[in-house]
């Protein structure tokens, strides 16, 4: 081997290793984009006509992580909830217990993605709503760069003519 | 030919950056147990107990609750904690459940969020709570003493944090990858 097949050699193999190694390079499937911390910034539901309820208020706290295994983890919690007066949370008042509950969504579990149908399934193990815990949730994707929208075809609030809409954006 | 050499030592320096990358990845994935290094990725709940004020031992949320607490490169986690038996809502929606149904969702949950660091010198975990299912605990710095031994995460939940005196124990292992 001559000097300049060697070095055509080498280079070849360093490219193909950063190009494996660089995901940036490639398309990334939507299972990938998806991968990391997100901030939940709207949980609505939107009428036929296009109006809006803030299902958490105006300003909804919440997180949702997904990690590379195939773990999800996501809370939404609104905004200024009242704290327990007692503070116990073994001593709350019925309407303390109630508020606590209504103004949060958390649940954990598995997700997988599909990439042909743009849909994410969130198998849900457990949930602050333990009706949901053993469901899945099969929910149409959307992600540009840092922004992400899941639609919900039927929420489990609001009735049957609206869809529910959750926005995040990517944590940095 | 000082051009080819140029590219020679050019391409010779991508294939060794690139081989680095590989070794880093299989010296972090080999660490040893008894450290636990960065809280980075994904744990799972092994158990929990509470020891009352009177030195009882209890466990509030069963004895093996369905716990999952993610933390990210940059320090954000996410914790939840489920007990076992919670039942369901009767009516099937949140809006329209029972005075029994809303406390025992709460009193058999703990969900919070917000950003985590590790100090190893004082074996202490610093949680910043940004958003809690109790919500008296949103904003509030929380410091508790951790053990890290044979992969098993422990911290307790000082009596001030209860509100009744109660110390919380929680032990976490790393998820398998």
């Amino acid at each position: 081997m001559n000097r300049r097949n060697g070095c055509t050699c080498v280079a070849s193999l360093s490219f193909a290793l950063l190009f494996f190694a660089s995901p940036a390079l490639a398309q990334k499937p939507l299972k990938e984009q998806l991968v990391g911390t997100w901030t939940i910034v709207l949980v609505d539901n939107v009428r036929a006509d296009g109006s809006r309820i803030n299902l958490y208020g105006p300003n909804p706290q919440g997180i949702a992580m997904f990690d590379a295994e195939g773990h999800y983890s996501l809370q939404i919690m609104s905004d200024g909830r009242p704290k327990f007066s007692a503070n116990d949370k073994s001593k709350g008042t019925a309407e303390e217990y109630k508020a606590a509950v209504q103004g949060s969504n958390c649940h954990f579990g598995r997700y997988t993605v599909d990439e042909a149908n743009h849909t994410v399934t969130l198998h849900v193990e457990h949930a602050t709503f333990s009706n949901w815990e053993g469901t899945d949730l099969k929910w149409p994707l959307s992600l540009t760069g840092d922004e992400s929208k899941i639609t919900i075809p039927h929420p489990t609030t609001g009735g049957a003519d609206v869809t529910g809409e959750v926005g995040l954006k990517r944590a940095h | 030919m000082p051009t080819m050499r140029k590219a020679c030592v050019f391409a010779a320096s991508l294939l060794a950056i690139s081989l680095w990358g590989v070794s880093i990845d299989g010296a972090m994935a080999q660490s040893a147990s008894n450290e636990i290094g960065s809280l980075e990725g994904t744990w799972l709940m092994e158990s929990a107990y509470e020891i009352r004020a009177d030195g009882t031992r209890t466990t509030n949320y069963g004895e093996h609750p369905n716990g999952l607490l993610t933390v990210d490169a940059e320090g954000r986690y996410n914790l939840q904690i489920f007990r076992q038996d919670r039942p369901a809502f009767a009516s099937g929606d949140k809006a329209r459940g029972t005075p029994e149904e809303y406390s025992r969702a709460v009193l058999g949950s703990s969900t919070h969020f917000g950003k985590l660091s590790i100090d190893p010198a004082r074996r202490q975990l610093i949680f910043d709570v940004e958003a809690a299912s109790f919500p008296n605990w949103e904003g509030k710095r929380q410091v508790r003493d951790y053990e890290y031994k044979d992969g098993l995460l422990t911290y307790a939940v000082p009596a001030s944090a209860s509100g009744n005196g109660t110390i919380a124990y929680s032990i976490w292992r790393r998820a398998p990858r």
